[in-house]
């Protein structure tokens, strides 16, 4: 479970093909190809927890290219994804202990 | 007089009681000055695996003399020694550094620190609306942003002289550590910060 988590952004894309049509004056053919596949940014904090570098370890390990359910818990469906890029920052005003983590999910079949 | 009791055990397993008994009387009631003297040993010894709760209960030192000398002296030197060798959990703690450090120096006044561990994706899209196949390729290795500020022309000096191609330690304050690369190091002066000169050091991760 993602501790404490803030913010999830999603953004989603589809692939699509764009062909101009000679002499054309309004528009040319356009096709939708294929799902481009969600990239979901999740972020949050580590609070209260004196293993805080443990739980950025077990988050960060879990970027190994293996394809994880993942379940947002806002009542959509939970989706397939792997884990990419991590991000961890402490600062003075929250201090070492409180650690703000953001981790990015891509979709995949 | 010298008694010696020997309990010794190799197998593996807890052990709950050893019991030894030795009793010594030693009487005496004539006049005169005795000089009595009594060694006792009792050493538990435990070297295989498992949990043992070693346990010495002794009672050493009745001595009754009731001759009609007087002046005695009773001394009751007592050495006791437990041995325990048998493998158990080690843990070793992290020793958190209470600064944020490269190598030897400590970083002056840091206000963020920001790991960042990259990896790159590649997406190979599937025709028909099925979502994409996507694979990690690589990861680089861990990139760190750290700002912070010094009013001290030496300490920038210390830090830029970081920058000097060779591999270093990072010891966040987290308790963990490894070796980068120093990137970059972006030193400001401002006059609405007088002397306070804030800076940007870039690390990345190298084996």
């Amino acid at each position: 479970m993602l501790p404490h988590v803030s913010a999830v952004q999603t953004v989603g894309s589809r692939i699509i093909h764009d062909r101009l049509v000679p002499s054309s004056k309004t528009f040319g053919s356009r096709s939708d190809e294929t799902a481009g596949g969600r990239i979901i940014t999740v972020s949050g904090q580590i609070r209260g927890d004196p293993d805080h570098v443990l739980r950025l370890e077990e988050l960060r390990v879990r970027a190994d290219d293996t394809a994880r359910s993942l379940d947002l818990e806002d009542g959509s469906a939970a989706i397939t994804a792997k884990l990419g890029p991590v991000e961890a920052t402490w600062t003075v005003e929250e201090g070492v202990e409180r650690p703000t983590y953001s981790a990015t999910f891509y979709e995949t079949s | 007089m010298q008694a010696a009791l020997a309990e010794a055990d190799q197998g593996t397993g807890n052990e709950t009681t050893v019991e030894m008994t030795a009793s010594v009387t030693l009487s005496e009631a004539g006049s005169g000055v005795e000089v009595e003297a009594m060694a006792a040993s009792l050493t538990v010894t435990e070297a295989p695996v498992g949990l043992d709760v070693p346990t010495i209960a002794y009672d050493l030192g009745i001595i009754t003399d009731s001759g009609a000398c007087s002046n005695e002296t009773v001394t009751t030197p007592g050495t006791l020694t437990v041995t325990e060798e048998g493998k158990g959990a080690e843990f070793a703690w992290r020793t958190k550094p209470s600064a944020t450090m490269i190598d030897a120096l400590l970083l002056p006044h840091v206000l963020s620190i920001r790991i960042s561990d990259p990896a790159t994706m590649s997406d190979k899209k599937v025709q028909g609306g099925s979502l994409p196949r996507r694979k990690m390729v690589a990861k680089a290795g861990r990139t760190v942003e750290i700002g912070g500020w010094s009013d001290s022309q030496t300490e920038i000096d210390a830090v830029d002289a970081l920058r000097d191609g060779l591999h270093h330690t990072f010891y966040p304050q987290t308790g963990d550590s490894f070796s980068v690369l120093v990137t970059g190091f972006e030193p400001n002066a401002s006059a609405d910060e007088y002397d306070r000169r804030t800076y940007r050091l870039s690390l990345a991760e190298a084996n």
